[in-house]
């Protein structure tokens, strides 16, 4: 009863700190970032986007697609900054008429950004491993036990 | 955020020193401590919504600040018998939080303070994509634990 109690108590105190932060996160962002600029917004931004074009080297710069959910928007980056199809990137600067001036920008090599989930999948066997070796899950009692010959 | 092996890792070799001192970093308790490491990381939950066309990240954010991970490793330690499992539930995310502190974006940070101030904080020490990291506590991973092998199963 007790258990059922507390589940019930921080489930509550989770959805409501979920529901807070759902309603008036908007309020308090440093800059408005994809959603807004998918929805129009020009201004400062942080935005982050996946290189779509580069331009060639005689004129700077390179498109990037900005999304949020359903939506998206393609971005000019008027930037040098020697990116390639495919790649992440950041950036914190003047959006007007779809173009940005970057005032910082922060890029992530195609295959850099997938090897993170890459490395990110490895622990997920690693875990289960060393925790499954220690504790076993008890049906009847809903909790885990350990292991008498771990 | 660094990958999850980084996380795992780190609470790893942070459990393994502290149970050089204090018993209760030993053993089964590890494994407790790792799983907590990825406890922020449960607001990639929204990836799975993604795959859906439902947008949830605005309503799941603070599962990836201290008091939504207090939260969930409170829910989570209800699967255990003691409260020493909240507790390295707690000491894993803690480790999670050191990680990500490192990280640095073009702007904002992790609320680290919600729901009692909307202020982000950040170093901007390492790129998000950064292996380094991984690769440094790979190698601490292994000498901690050929470290310690001896002194934990020693009886004396």
């Amino acid at each position: 009863m007790k258990r059922l109690v507390l589940t019930i108590v921080l489930l509550t105190t989770l959805i409501s700190l979920n529901t807070y932060y759902y309603l008036y996160h908007e309020k308090h962002e440093e800059y408005p970032g994809n959603e807004e600029v998918v929805e129009g917004f020009t201004g400062k931004v942080s935005i982050g986007g996946t290189v779509i074009t580069v331009i060639g080297k005689d004129s700077s710069g390179f498109y990037i697609l900005v999304e949020h959910g359903h939506k998206s928007k393609t971005i000019k980056i008027l930037s040098n900054f020697n990116v390639e199809k495919g790649d992440k990137v950041e950036v914190l600067g003047l959006l007007h008429q779809d173009k940005i001036t970057p005032e910082k920008i922060m890029v992530y090599k195609k295959w850099s950004y997938y090897s993170i989930f890459i490395r990110s999948a490895l622990a997920i066997p690693i875990v289960a491993y060393v925790f499954l070796k220690h504790w076993r899950f008890d049906l009847r009692d809903m909790r885990f036990k350990r292991r008498k010959n771990a | 955020m660094p990958d999850w092996l980084a996380h795992v890792l780190f609470a790893y070799i942070l459990c393994k020193v502290l149970g050089v001192k204090f018993e209760k970093f030993r053993g089964e308790n590890i494994a407790i401590g790792m799983v907590g490491s990825l406890i922020p990381d449960v607001v990639k939950i929204g990836l799975i919504f993604d795959l859906f066309d439902i947008d949830i990240w605005d309503f799941i954010a603070p599962l990836h600040t201290p008091a939504g991970s207090l939260l969930v490793a409170g829910l989570m330690s209800l699967l255990f018998y003691d409260l020493t499992a909240y507790l390295l539930l707690v000491l894993g995310f803690i480790t999670h939080y050191m990680l990500d502190f490192l990280m640095g974006h073009v702007s904002g940070g992790m609320p680290l303070l919600f729901p009692f101030s909307w202020e982000e904080y950040q170093l901007g020490l390492i790129q998000v994509d950064n292996y380094f990291i991984t690769l440094v506590l790979m190698i601490l991973a292994v000498i901690v634990y050929a470290a310690t092998k001896n002194r934990v199963s020693d009886p004396s």
